[in-house]
């Protein structure tokens, strides 16, 4: 079965006053309807810059698609004209962010908002609309959804504004769901609370989810496949079990190693990996994690590894694997 | 660690109101009482609103309390005489969770770390320059970088700039509000090997406040509980997470995610219904009874308090 989104080689750069930034340098995601998906990273690794590219949402004009192709149910959406792309977003790919306060409309609302998404994209009179936000307001497990519709998002406690998010990026029933970061500014209690409805909401409605973020601990409860990202690049891509029990790549294996678990009773030293991610305006030879890496072979830094096999549906971009070695 | 086991900071039903107009009352911390031995790490954890960071600023005496005390070495931080009270105050410091905006961007890290030692009369001259180089080495800078401003470092760099300037006036006890949580992972481990490391090397005592309970049970030897204004349970770190005894507390390590899918597959989560109730007017009696599915008639009427439940734990629960 053809795939439903297909990112190939994309590359994205940014105009900044300290030179152009190469965000995004070859970064290739392929996805299944229903699947979930993890992107993991850190700060500046280009995860959200990916994100917001399949939905043709980088920031303008510094933000600009300079490669590659976003092939999303056969079409590419980078050839896409805007006009065209407003008739995509919110209908057949959604996109939820961190902060549901600067991405709700805080004079209108919450009701209004999401009836702007269906009076865009579908053919409903008020009294339909009014009951299907009622209906996506229950599903999302907002309660007295009639009352509710008719606030403002102030009135919402922060993981009440990201249910409302969620029934909105829902509305017209996407076939793709880009959730950057939803649960980080989120308490625990309420981060498990979202996971467990979009969880739920995936399998329903066989939505597929891209979920991005940096919490390895969250990817672990989520994803069926992860892939990790470093410096504008893919370095790593595996089903979610085999991705922690095999970390092929020294990153993940630092990203790993760098977290304590709640369930170890030893207290295990962390491993923090030292140094800091490179500048990518200019980009250095070779690949972009040897300078903070434990086992950087004469190759590392002069060629950039690609991706390599590492196991069934497993692969890094690691120069180990070509020796025969693994990170560890 | 010589002297482990004898209690360095007390708190004693510390209570911190704020006026919210409209002669409304917000209760921030409630009766809070907690002690922290010398060289040990307090972890202290709570949702949004639970009153953890109003805590650690009335104990270091950045607000002044409503009622009850902060005691250290039995000597009361807020009602000493003024120059003792700086003593005192000397004694303790504080490490922010976000470095940026507790640094003066006009002033260089070198300037940052001196000004603590000119303020406390510590170090002069040619020893000022040296101390301060010798400061930043501690917290694993460059000497070299004194002579640069706040917005030069990356988000580690910075936090270890606040914590040399912690370390500049020589304290016994820092309370650490949310140090990493503006960090990106690995550098999250960076600085809590850091502060680990200072601690074995300086005996140092840590109330540790932050909102991942994976690196809080990492770093604490105990870990306190607080929900709306109030502490629930106090238990050493592992037994907290290995038997959780307060309803809230269950419901709390049961949302933790783990990373590791094998656990998760096989976890099972209490959803917590609802979310934490306003601490302007909160109900009375036990402040979490709208969310427990055990509550009763007694959970509604009286505040229950804190009392030994075996194993170390010790827990605010008519239940329990």
């Amino acid at each position: 079965m053809e795939k439903l989104l297909e990112i190939k080689d994309l590359h994205v750069q940014f105009a900044t006053y300290a030179g152009t930034v190469q965000a995004v340098r070859g970064v290739s995601i392929s996805l299944d309807r229903g699947e979930a998906l993890a992107v993991v990273g850190e700060s500046g690794c280009g995860k959200s810059v990916t994100a917001l590219s399949v939905l043709r949402l980088l920031p303008q004009p510094q933000g600009r698609i300079t490669g590659g192709a976003v092939r999303f149910d056969g079409v590419d959406l980078v050839k896409k004209s805007e006009r065209e792309m407003e008739n995509i977003r919110g209908k057949d790919i959604s996109m939820i962010f961190q902060d549901p306060m600067t991405s709700l409309n805080p004079t209108m609302t919450v009701g209004r908002q999401i009836m702007e998404v269906l009076r865009k994209h579908r053919r409903m009179d008020r009294g339909q609309m009014v009951r299907h936000i009622v209906e996506m307001f229950t599903l999302t497990g907002i309660n007295q959804p009639e009352r509710r519709l008719a606030q403002y998002p102030h009135e919402f406690s922060g993981g009440m504004r990201q249910r409302v998010m969620i029934a909105m990026a829902l509305a017209c029933h996407p076939k793709l769901l880009v959730a950057d970061e939803p649960t980080t500014a989120l308490d625990v209690t309420i981060q498990a609370q979202i996971m467990e409805l979009l969880q739920d909401l995936r399998r329903q409605k066989d939505t597929a989810v891209i979920l991005i973020t940096h919490d390895l601990a969250v990817v672990a409860g989520f994803a069926q496949r992860v892939m990790v990202m470093y410096a504008g690049h893919i370095v790593e891509s595996a089903p979610t079990r085999e991705l922690f029990a095999h970390p092929a790549h020294p990153y993940t294996w630092g990203l790993l190693a760098s977290i304590p678990r709640l369930t170890e009773r030893e207290k295990r030293p962390l491993s923090p990996i030292g140094g800091r991610p490179p500048d990518l305006v200019n980009p250095p030879p070779g690949c972009a994690f040897w300078p903070r890496c434990g086992q950087a072979m004469r190759i590392c830094a002069q060629e950039e590894p690609g991706m390599i096999p590492a196991g069934p549906e497993h692969s890094a971009a690691c120069w180990l694997l070509q020796a025969g070695r693994r990170a560890g | 660690m010589s002297d482990h086991g004898t209690t360095l900071l007390e708190i004693n039903d510390l209570k911190k109101y704020f006026r919210v107009g409209g002669g409304q009352i917000l209760k921030a911390v409630d009766g809070v009482s907690l002690y922290v031995r010398r060289g040990e790490t307090l972890g202290l954890v709570g949702e949004t609103g639970s009153g953890k960071s109003t805590l650690a600023r009335t104990v270091v005496r950045l607000y002044r309390p409503t009622g009850g005390q902060v005691l250290l070495s039995g000597s009361d931080v807020h009602r000493a005489p003024a120059r003792e009270g700086r003593r005192l105050a000397r004694r303790m410091q504080m490490i922010f969770q976000d470095p940026y905006a507790s640094l003066n961007p006009r002033m260089t890290i070198g300037e940052i770390v001196g000004e603590a030692l000119d303020i406390h009369g510590l170090a002069r001259g040619k020893e000022r320059a040296g101390r301060i180089a010798e400061l930043l080495v501690m917290a694993g800078l460059n000497p070299e970088h004194a002579g640069r401003f706040p917005h030069e470092f990356s988000g580690g760099q910075r936090q270890r700039a606040g914590i040399a300037r912690a370390l500049a006036v020589e304290p016994e006890v820092i309370v650490c509000d949310e140090p990493i949580s503006a960090l990106d992972v690995s550098i999250q481990a960076q600085v809590v090997n850091l502060l680990c490391g200072l601690q074995d090397r300086l005996g140092l005592t840590y109330l540790f406040i932050a909102h991942d309970l994976s690196m809080v049970k990492y770093i604490s030897d105990r870990v306190a509980v607080m929900y709306l204004g109030r502490v629930v349970e106090t238990a050493p770190s592992h037994e907290l997470y290995t038997h959780p005894a307060h309803p809230y507390t269950i419901a709390l390590m049961s949302a933790v995610p783990v990373a590791d899918p094998v656990v998760e597959a096989t976890r099972s989560r209490i959803v917590l219904e609802g979310e934490i109730p306003s601490p302007i007017n909160p109900p009375p009696g036990c402040t979490f009874a709208g969310r427990c599915r055990q509550a009763r008639d007694i959970c509604r009427r009286e505040v229950p308090v804190l009392k030994d439940a075996g194993g170390g734990h010790q827990v605010a629960c008519h239940l329990a």
